[in-house]
């Protein structure tokens, strides 16, 4: 289980802050290198396009380059960072939405169906493919939190913080994720209407 | 020189084995033969230089030419405060600038100069002057002659001045060595080798196809380059160092720097030192192998990519709490992780260099 | 059998987030219901396969860019050692590089006190801005062009010695320069090959420099009006 961001001392993380705030280049680079990878793969996933979460990963870090002066070490610098980013990706999908018809509702009542029998689900044939392309096509709010819970390892009490709800909604978001990755996976994997999907298979980047 | 004789080997070796076509590397579709011929280009480009190289290093800067030759001393003292600057612009010849104490530079130089006739050497002689001018906290030195071979004339100069003199000198030919000095040094020879000893705060030093040799010295930042020149660097320490060379080798050993940028085209680079906390080092070579020995505890991350190369580690890398390997990722290889508490950051990238990170004997 | 009133905490009762006393009823209901356990084997498969999700890495040009945007913010440049004399020239790893214009070239090259070439006042349509790292290869190579227009022009100048080294050392950055481009056009992606191409382009620029200060700093030499002695040919 991957857990939550790198353990760093406190004092460390306030250090470093310090130094990204006077302009040190050096900070700078070493929190790009603290952070960047797990934050680009939360908001990968949370977007579903790689095209879109270069762009807001450079969002996230010019936003903390300017706000670092803010930071007075209640959490971990990780966490600070992750905030930014989820928040960041949250701003985008509901831009994203709001330009589009879907609304959660209508999803909500689809993937409560039944799926029609078939093959129970293990892990092992579960490809990464349908599971990517069917992560993204859950409606955001419990995407979100599946993936800061199943595939970034965030406990409830955390994901609770970080997105600013009750432990309990924060639980029923990630079974509700479930259960609906279930019903697609089941279902033969995408809906043909679905968008390409890119994740996952550009790991042709370094 | 260890190096030179490394290089004298491969021209052997190369010669013995017969060059292969200079197209190979375009025709074969195949990866393995590409970067295998791409290796081969690149080697046979760094034997040229070598030779080229020794044949340079190896060139006394002694007019040579046919002829007599004729010489005048010169000798001059002036004062020179601690902090002060000493300068020197030299065309030809040998410069060693020493620190010694006194508040004062002593300039010893020998004009030389050689022609068909002893009055045509006489004749040029009386042409080079040697201006020395004392500003407010510098003095400076500068030879005038017209321009000539060095083979036909120059100027060796020995010099003398408080162990706190900046110095600053540039030559277009000739060796330059300066030794036990605090103030800050910069230094320059196009053609010639610069050698540094037991200096305090350097702050440059470039040769075209000189070598330059550093030992026992500090600085604060640091900048090297050269073109076809070796770079050797021994019991050093610097905040932040900054290395580029062309066709030249690097090898720092037991060095500690906080920053460090080593980048060469066709050169080896080698790093055996300590990686500071929070350190950050960067190597990049294009055709060149990168050789990394961290001393002491190691705790860096890596990140380390190659085209055509290979790259391995001798500390077992870790990614994400898993074990990190060396990827293949479309056309290139890539190994990251960290190691210990990963505060230092190691990047190393070659094109079609083999990268190694070695753990120390 | 109310399986509905169930479902809702089986992904709790995998995850172990749930109170002792629901685990209790559930792990009761589990028992008698088959449907159930094979909904909660599915749920549980689901975690697994999302926890063994691919760590994708952002892309090697995402730094550079960053870097160039906060360094717009806080410029760092350092002066190097010139051949004759300091200039402004690109300093340690990612900031600026000096792509100069002609009008910017003629202030490289009078003395070592001379004033930094930003106070210069060229035509603005002549100079290139001093530019961040994430210059475009186009702006480098038409910088190198016209450097190399101009060098062209003087090479004379120089001794046969001096213009060998320089050509060897423009031959080996040449062949960087081919040998990176070519990888990129199948690799658009790779960091290494990218670095190498850019570097290159870097350093070609700054040798040219190089290259066109000496060949003003010798025909300065000429102008002072002493007789020129020709350098024999002596290896």
């Amino acid at each position: 289980m991957r857990g939550a961001a790198n353990p760093r001392p406190p004092t460390a993380d306030l250090e470093l802050a310090e130094r990204c705030g006077r302009g040190d280049q050096d900070a700078f680079e070493q929190l790009y290198r603290a952070h960047a990878g797990r934050l680009y793969n939360l908001i990968v996933r949370m977007v579903s396009s790689t095209e879109t979460a270069e762009d807001l990963l450079q969002d996230v870090f010019l936003t903390a380059y300017r706000k670092v002066g803010s930071f007075r070490g209640d959490s971990s610098l990780g966490t600070w960072l992750y905030r930014m980013a989820v928040n960041h990706c949250l701003d985008y999908l509901r831009g994203r939405q709001s330009k589009m018809a879907k609304t959660t509702d209508s999803l909500e009542d689809e993937g409560m169906a039944e799926p029609a029998a078939s093959a129970p689900l293990v892990a092992s044939t579960i490809s990464r493919l349908d599971l990517e392309r069917a992560i993204s096509q859950l409606p955001d709010g419990c995407r979100t939190a599946f993936v800061l819970h199943d595939v970034e390892g965030f406990e409830h009490n955390e994901i609770a913080r970080l997105l600013g709800i009750s432990e309990g909604t924060s639980k029923s978001q990630v079974h509700k994720a479930r259960m609906k990755l279930r019903a697609m996976l089941k279902s033969g994997g995408a809906a043909a209407s679905a968008p390409p999907v890119r994740v996952g298979m550009t790991t042709g980047h370094v | 020189m260890k190096v030179l004789s490394r290089h004298h080997v491969a021209v052997l070796l190369i010669c013995a084995a017969g060059a292969a076509p200079a197209t190979a590397q375009v025709a074969s579709r195949d990866p393995q033969e590409r970067a295998a011929a791409v290796r081969a280009q690149a080697n046979r480009v760094k034997a040229e230089r070598a030779v080229q190289r020794r044949g340079a290093a190896e060139a006394p800067h002694r007019p040579r030419a046919a002829g007599p030759e004729v010489t005048e001393a010169f000798s001059r003292t002036v004062p020179l405060t601690r902090g002060g600057t000493f300068e020197l612009q030299n065309i030809a010849g040998d410069v060693t600038v020493n620190g010694a104490g006194g508040n004062e530079a002593r300039i010893e130089a020998m004009k030389r100069a050689r022609g068909l006739t002893e009055a045509g050497a006489r004749a040029f002689l009386n042409t080079m002057r040697i201006d020395v001018v004392e500003r407010a906290g510098t003095v400076e030195v500068r030879t005038v002659y017209p321009r000539a071979n060095p083979a036909l004339a120059a100027v060796d100069y020995t010099i003398t001045l408080p162990t706190g003199a900046n110095v600053v000198v540039r030559s277009a030919s000739g060796r330059l060595r300066i030794q036990n000095v605090a103030g800050e040094v910069r230094a320059q020879s196009f053609n010639g080798d610069v050698s540094a000893v037991a200096l305090k705060r350097i702050r440059a030093l470039r040769s075209a196809s000189g070598n330059i040799d550093v030992n026992d010295s500090e600085a604060d930042e640091f900048n090297v380059d050269t073109l076809q020149g070796n770079v050797i660097i021994r019991n050093f320490k610097a905040r932040v160092l900054d290395l580029h060379t062309v066709t030249g080798n690097v090898m720092l050993h037991d060095v500690a720097t906080e920053r460090a940028l080593l980048q060469s085209m066709a050169g080896d680079l080698e790093y055996a030192g300590r990686l500071m906390r929070s350190g950050r080092y960067q190597l990049q070579t294009h055709g060149g192998n990168i050789r990394v020995i961290p001393a002491g505890s190691a705790d860096f991350d890596l990140e380390a990519m190659t085209v055509n190369g290979d790259v391995r580690s001798d500390f077992v890398l870790k990614m994400f709490q898993r074990p990190g390997g060396v990827e293949r990722q479309r056309l290139q290889k890539v190994l990251r992780g960290t190691i210990g508490d990963a505060s230092a950051l190691l990047s190393a990238s070659s094109f079609s260099g083999d990268i190694v990170i070695v753990k120390p004997q | 059998m109310n399986c509905s009133h169930y479902e809702p905490l089986l992904s709790g009762y995998a995850d172990d987030s749930i109170g002792a006393d629901d685990r209790a009823r559930i792990a009761a209901h589990l028992h008698d219901c088959a449907a159930c356990r094979a909904l909660l084997q599915e749920l549980s498969a689901i975690r697994m396969a999302a926890q063994s999700l691919e760590s994708l890495t952002p892309p090697a040009r995402v730094w550079p860019q960053l870097s160039a945007a906060v360094a717009s913010a806080s410029p760092r440049t350092t002066l190097r050692f010139g051949w004759f004399g300091w200039r402004p020239v690109a300093a340690v790893a990612m900031t600026t590089i000096l792509a100069t214009g002609l009008w910017q070239l003629a202030a490289l090259l009078t003395p070592a006190d001379a004033p930094r070439v930003a106070s210069q006042a060229p035509a603005p349509e002549m100079v290139m801005p001093v530019a961040i790292e994430n210059q475009t290869e186009d702006d480098y190579a038409v910088a190198i062009a016209r450097l190399e227009e101009v060098t062209a022009a003087d090479r004379s100048a120089l001794d046969a010695e001096t213009a060998g080294t320089l050509d060897a050392g423009l031959v080996v950055i040449d062949q960087a320069i081919s040998e990176s481009r070519a990888a990129l056009k199948s690799e658009p992606d790779s960091a290494p090959a990218q670095e190498s191409l850019f570097t290159a382009l870097r350093r070609k620029v700054s040798l040219l420099q190089e290259m066109l200060a000496l060949i003003n700093e010798m025909r300065k030499g000429n102008q002072d009006g002493a007789a020129r002695i020709l350098s024999e040919i002596n290896r």
